[in-house]
């Protein structure tokens, strides 16, 4: 009998704090919904963000953030859209999937448009469990399936990786013929790395490259992993090294191949990923020769994109080097700068805003569109996927100078 | 048993010996080869991240000094030696060809560019043991550094700690030998020793001495089997004196029987008042061998439990007057009265409780002495009733007391008048467990006997 109180009592407070979790999220929902009515009701068009200012991607989330103010700052300096102004309605989801699915629900029902999560789990997480969506998703769909799920709602707000580690490894090879044996270090536990090496896989041989070994590099690896593998990568009679890893693992472990016996640097091609403060801090003495693709260039000399620069600095708090830029911030600019294109088309205002929501014509508008000025080139949507240049850089010492400048 | 125990012994210091050859094979010799791989993991990985700078032959020698292990670099593309530092840091050839032949680089093709084995030191009759690893690649030649260490040293101490313990093993074994007899002698001669009474015993000598030697459990085993054979010996005379009382007890009436049949037939038969004696006699006899018979069936039945139970209601003092009227009816003389205040109600099979009242005055009345006198006394006492029968003759020893319920137990064994075969007492027990009734007897030499017993008094709740 006593036990069965105590079970009972237990499936209680089970259900209560299940219960209580349930309104805490619906209560956020709704809260997000009402700051989004409050945009329109002062008369403002609001671009909904939802932003990780919090947790895992921290960092990241709160350049993509400056990076959306900053766009509709602009905007705004030119008069705004349809004469309203523009206004970032942002939420933090704290890089937590349910908050992150809850706080997108609650703006689904007041926007027909929403920005972000910057990351893949958590957007994977919104499209396989939202349950009816008719709000455009402009997020970290770099995963087909995850696209596919929500077309033509879901539209990537940055450009395929995997296609762009494969085009600088075509444009590297092509650069440095005698390369024909590589060692490809490789990160599995990153499901993006782990794709872009099965494509390698699939696909090398066709550039004339033949991968002689895998190396599967930890996170969080200390100094003997780094010479651990540096010495798996001199072990193979290799041509050249691919990196597809992040910024302090490929540093150490490069470096480590410097000093050991791969004195050109041209026999080096380097991830995006790794295209950060890190590599420079600790390679970059090692770097001349060494080819680095990334998605955007940060010596662009438009004026956009040098306006961008000097106040990302001056509001982050930058060293004053340029490479240091966080990814997403040009990708998060463009984004906005096309949702506000988009307002402008369809000549939405803060009195018509609502009539949109579940638009189908305003959705297939983001998921195949014409060509769209970035902040420093065009881009289109086709399929909901990102069409833009990659741009691929050699290094002249410590500095990556962009190919297509030379 | 002693070839049993023998074995279990030397099982056991066999596996002890074992136990201690793993330790020392798997636990020392592991442990001896395991610092040795890692102290050679450390050097080459020392080395490793020195290479490139300025001073990295110098300081290779030092470490190889410090150390003591053998350190070489060899190239790929051709295969040659390209530096090589013995244990004492100097630069010589290195201590064999095979240390860093082809076959190395076969190994590290197989490997993640670091590999571990041991190479046959012809010298010493050890081995080495060998670090290697890829140091880097210059134009597609692997430059490989080998780093070695003699395992002279450690097999040495291994031969030595392998042959000292044969050496030990050898003794425990043969001293565990020499105890194992000892001990498998102490532990079985008692049981030998016991057996061999037993059987004895089983055969009918019950003077068979039990020796009480040995372990614990052998000395309280040969307690045991003494005490069990003291029994049978009690038994054995039991038997035998229940024969003879048997015996004795059937052949006088029918002594008598014949006798007076013998003298009706020549005599009395035309002599009225004699013809009715002796046939009085005969019937007195025959009634007496016929109780006797009772007795015997009746004990027979109570100790093989098919004694069948009537239970009904009666007044207990009616079966006490019962049995008065019969005691007395040929003692005219004798006192024996009753003493109950009211009629008391017992529910319990009335023949039997008939029974047991009737031995317990029949022994009143053998026993009672020169006061023929006797009393029968029932009273209720907390829900019961108490029957007593109480003698004033010569009375029990307290040291017999506790036997008197026994079968064939007699106090008097030489008063064979009064004492019969010894059976009126354990019938009445008997009778009395199958009611679940508590019985006693208090007793006072010369002074007198009181047996009682108690019965749940039976109340008509209508």
């Amino acid at each position: 009998m006593r036990r069965r109180i105590w079970q009972a009592l237990a499936v209680a407070v089970f259900l209560l704090v299940l219960s209580r979790t349930a309104v805490q999220r619906d209560l956020q929902a709704s809260a997000f919904q009402e700051k989004i009515e409050q945009c329109l009701e002062a008369g403002e068009l609001p671009v909904v963000v939802l932003s990780q200012e919090s947790g895992e991607y921290e960092s990241l989330g709160k350049s993509a953030l400056w990076a959306a103010e900053y766009a509709a700052e602009q905007v705004n300096k030119n008069g705004g859209v349809n004469g309203c102004k523009v206004r970032i309605v942002s939420e933090n989801t704290g890089s937590d999937n349910s908050k992150a699915l809850s706080l997108y629900q609650g703006a689904s029902r007041a926007a027909f448009a929403v920005l972000g999560p910057i990351d893949a789990p958590e957007t994977t997480y919104i499209a396989q469990n939202v349950e009816r969506n008719e709000t455009v998703h402009i997020a970290a769909y770099s995963y087909a399936e995850s696209r596919q799920l929500m077309a033509p709602y879901g539209i990537s707000y940055m450009s395929d990786s995997e296609e762009g580690e494969l085009e600088e490894v075509r444009v590297w090879a092509q650069q440095n013929p005698d390369i024909k044996n590589i060692v490809l270090y490789t990160m599995s536990q990153d499901e993006s790395k782990e794709n872009t090496t099965e494509l390698f896989q699939n696909t090398l041989a066709d550039l004339g490259l033949n991968i002689l070994k895998i190396v599967d590099v930890k996170p969080e690896a200390g100094e003997q992993d780094y010479s651990y593998y540096a010495i798996q990568g001199l072990n193979e009679d290799a041509d050249g090294y691919v990196f597809l890893i992040r910024g302090r693992e490929c540093a150490n472990i490069l470096v480590k191949l410097r000093q050991h016996g791969v004195e050109e640097g041209r026999r080096i091609s380097i991830s995006f990923s790794a295209y950060g403060s890190e590599l420079f801090e600790i390679a970059g003495d090692q770097l001349d020769g060494v080819s680095i693709w990334n998605k955007f260039d940060p010596f662009y000399k438009g004026t956009q994109w040098q306006q961008l620069l000097k106040a990302y600095e001056k509001n982050i708090g930058n060293t004053g080097s340029v490479v240091q830029v966080a990814n997403p911030v040009a990708d998060y600019y463009d984004a906005v700068q096309a949702i506000c294109k988009c307002y402008e088309q369809f000549g939405v205002t803060s009195d018509n805003y609502g009539e949109f929501i579940g638009n189908a014509d305003v959705a297939q508008w983001f998921y195949n569109s014409q060509m769209l000025s970035g902040i420093q080139s065009d881009f289109r949507w086709q399929e909901g996927q990102k069409i833009t240049d990659y741009q691929f850089f050699v290094f002249e010492g410590e500095m990556p100078v962009n190919r297509n400048d030379k | 048993m002693m070839f049993g125990l023998w074995l279990g012994f030397m099982g056991l210091a066999g596996a002890m010996a074992l136990l201690f050859w793993m330790v020392l094979h798997f636990s020392v010799e592991n442990k001896y080869q395991e610092q040795t791989e890692n102290d050679l993991r450390m050097a080459a990985q020392s080395i490793w991240d020195m290479y490139g700078e300025a001073d990295f032959e110098t300081n290779i020698a030092l470490l190889a000094k410090s150390n003591d292990y053998f350190v070489q670099i060899v190239s790929e593309h051709p295969i040659q030696v390209m530096v090589s530092v013995n244990n004492q840091g100097e630069k010589a050839a290195p201590q064999q060809d095979d240390i860093a032949d082809e076959t190395l680089f076969e190994r590290l093709n197989d490997s993640d560019g670091i590999c571990q084995y041991y190479v046959d030191d012809q010298v010493h009759a050890s081995r080495w043991a060998v670090q290697a690893v890829v140091l880097a690649n210059v134009n597609g030649s692997r430059q490989v550094l080998v780093v070695s260490r003699s395992q002279a040293n450690v097999d040495a101490l291994m031969k030595l700690l392998t042959s000292r313990y044969l050496l030990v093993t050898v003794t425990v074994l043969v001293l565990a030998s020499i105890l194992s007899i000892w001990l498998a002698e102490y532990f079985a001669r008692p049981f030998r020793h016991l057996n061999k009474s037993a059987q004895q015993m089983a055969e009918g000598n019950y003077e068979t001495e039990f020796i009480r030697e040995g372990p614990v459990e052998a000395r309280q085993l040969a307690e045991t089997l003494e005490l069990a054979e003291q029994e049978f010996n009690k038994t054995e005379a039991l038997r035998r004196d229940f024969v003879a009382n048997v015996s004795h007890d059937m052949r006088t009436p029918l002594t008598v029987i014949r006798m007076y049949a013998e003298m009706l037939e020549a005599f009395s038969g035309e002599i009225p008042e004699k013809r009715e004696e002796h046939v009085r006699m005969i019937l007195n006899e025959t009634d007496r061998l016929t109780n006797l018979i009772s007795d015997t069936l009746d004990l027979a039945k109570l100790q093989s439990g098919t004694m069948e139970m009537n239970p009904s209601v009666f007044a207990i003092e009616d079966v006490a007057e019962e049995v008065l009227s019969s005691v007395c009816a040929n003692k005219p003389e004798f006192q024996f009265k009753l003493d109950c205040p009211e009629s008391m109600q017992v529910c319990a099979d009335r023949k039997l409780i008939y029974r047991v009242i009737y031995n317990f005055a029949s022994n009143a009345v053998k026993f009672s002495g020169k006061k023929q006198e006797a009393r029968i006394v029932i009273r209720k006492y907390q829900g019961s009733v108490r029957v007593e029968v109480i003698d004033y003759g010569i009375g029990i020893e307290k040291d017999k007391l506790p036997y008197i319920w026994n079968r064939f137990y007699q106090a008097k064994p030489n008063d064979r008048e009064k004492c019969g075969m010894g059976v009126g007492l354990n019938i009445a027990s008997e009778i009395l467990r199958l009611h679940h009734a508590p019985f006693g007897a208090d007793s006072t030499p010369n002074e007198g006997t009181c047996f009682w017993f108690m019965l749940e008094a039976y109340e008509n709740e209508t």
